[in-house]
């Protein structure tokens, strides 16, 4: 028996998982995306669940990035999987649902920032704020130079203006192209580059500056 | 290394070399192997991509596992909505024959418990062509 088979999990009429135990979901694991992704398009509740558990941290580091704000990326990361779920049947390439997901995740995150900025004229985007620092690996003066650089990066994205840190986070974090995050920011992909372009020269320059 | 201003005296923006490095394309490319400013221009860009590969790393491992409590909360508000199933099309109108066939089984192969059901039918070739209740094209939802 391969072992997409036997992972396998049967959902009765009524959309639910009748066979989700944890060693199901264990095993679950272990399959490709591109298989998890054309069982849940036929309806599977645990294959879908695997996708969400492992691109999960990556979407809601996004979301967190992009929205400055753990509970609106927690919004976001949830908001996203109801779209996924309706729409996955559209995923012309199952293999490539990373990336998709990550596109939702970005236009979600847009939207919430819009919503936002409308009712309330304040941008709090500027607070990313770690509130659960992970403990450090205790290793050699590397990775506490490796880690101040992060923090330096982080003060300098903050320091970017709007409109050039979205376009920066699209392209480093979803690795969207130019054409996908114009439409993400309804801008022309022109602008994403000059946007684009602005951004890397000024945390470049930063981060020379902070070295 | 200084970073290079916006425009470089050889001509070529920043901009460009932004460019290049997502899309791997620029005007002149045999230009960049012999131009300093543009290798010094380039690097820098490298590096701080390589910087930012390392923040989205400790992003993501600040976000926690997708086995943790948060995504559990998620998936368990998501179960409300995912409950109801994937919807089959409700809308989809079946011509049968008097029988209780559908005249196309071709047409709703997608449809699984359709196709169940038709193998359970028996087999009836000429029902269609018999029966006085329905005329042909007749529909049932």
């Amino acid at each position: 028996m391969s072992q997409w088979a036997s992972a396998q999990t049967t959902v009765d009429r009524e959309g639910r998982n009748v066979t989700g135990s944890p060693t199901a979901q264990h095993q679950l694991d272990l399959v490709p995306d591109a298989l998890l992704a054309g069982r849940a398009a036929d309806g599977d509740t645990a294959a879908f669940e695997a996708l969400a558990r492992r691109h999960g941290p990556l979407m809601r580091a996004t979301a967190r990035r992009l929205t400055g704000s753990s509970a609106d990326a927690d919004d976001v990361v949830q908001e996203t999987l109801v779209q996924a779920w309706k729409q996955l049947d559209n995923l012309r390439d199952p293999a490539a649902v990373r990336g998709w997901l990550l596109r939702i995740v970005g236009s979600r995150s847009i939207d919430y920032l819009r919503k936002r900025r409308n009712h309330a004229d304040l941008d709090d985007a500027e607070n990313l704020v770690d509130h659960h620092p992970r403990p450090r690996p205790e290793d050699p003066e590397n990775n506490a130079l490796s880690s101040s650089r992060v923090e330096a990066l982080k003060a300098a994205l903050a320091g970017l203006p709007e409109e050039q840190r979205r376009c920066w986070v699209l392209k480093e974090f979803n690795d969207q192209s130019y054409e996908e995050i114009a439409l993400t920011l309804n801008i022309s992909a022109d602008s994403v580059r000059g946007r684009l372009a602005r951004a890397r020269v000024t945390l470049a320059r930063r981060m020379e500056e902070w070295r | 290394m200084n970073t290079p201003r916006d425009t470089l005296d050889c001509g070529h923006s920043l901009a460009e070399l932004s460019a290049y490095l997502d899309t791997g394309q620029i005007a002149d490319p045999a230009h960049l192997d012999s131009c300093p400013e543009c290798q010094a221009g380039l690097a820098s860009l490298r590096n701080l991509s390589a910087l930012g590969s390392d923040l989205l790393r400790s992003d993501v491992a600040d976000a926690g596992s997708g086995n943790d409590d948060w995504m559990q909360s998620i998936l368990d508000n998501l179960q409300l909505e995912l409950r109801p199933g994937r919807s089959i099309p409700c809308s989809l109108t079946i011509r049968m024959t008097p029988c209780g066939r559908p005249r196309d089984p071709s047409r709703h192969s997608s449809v699984p418990w359709l196709t169940a059901c038709q193998a359970q039918l028996p087999a009836s070739a000429d029902c269609m062509a018999t029966s006085p209740l329905l005329a042909p094209g007749s529909a049932w939802r």
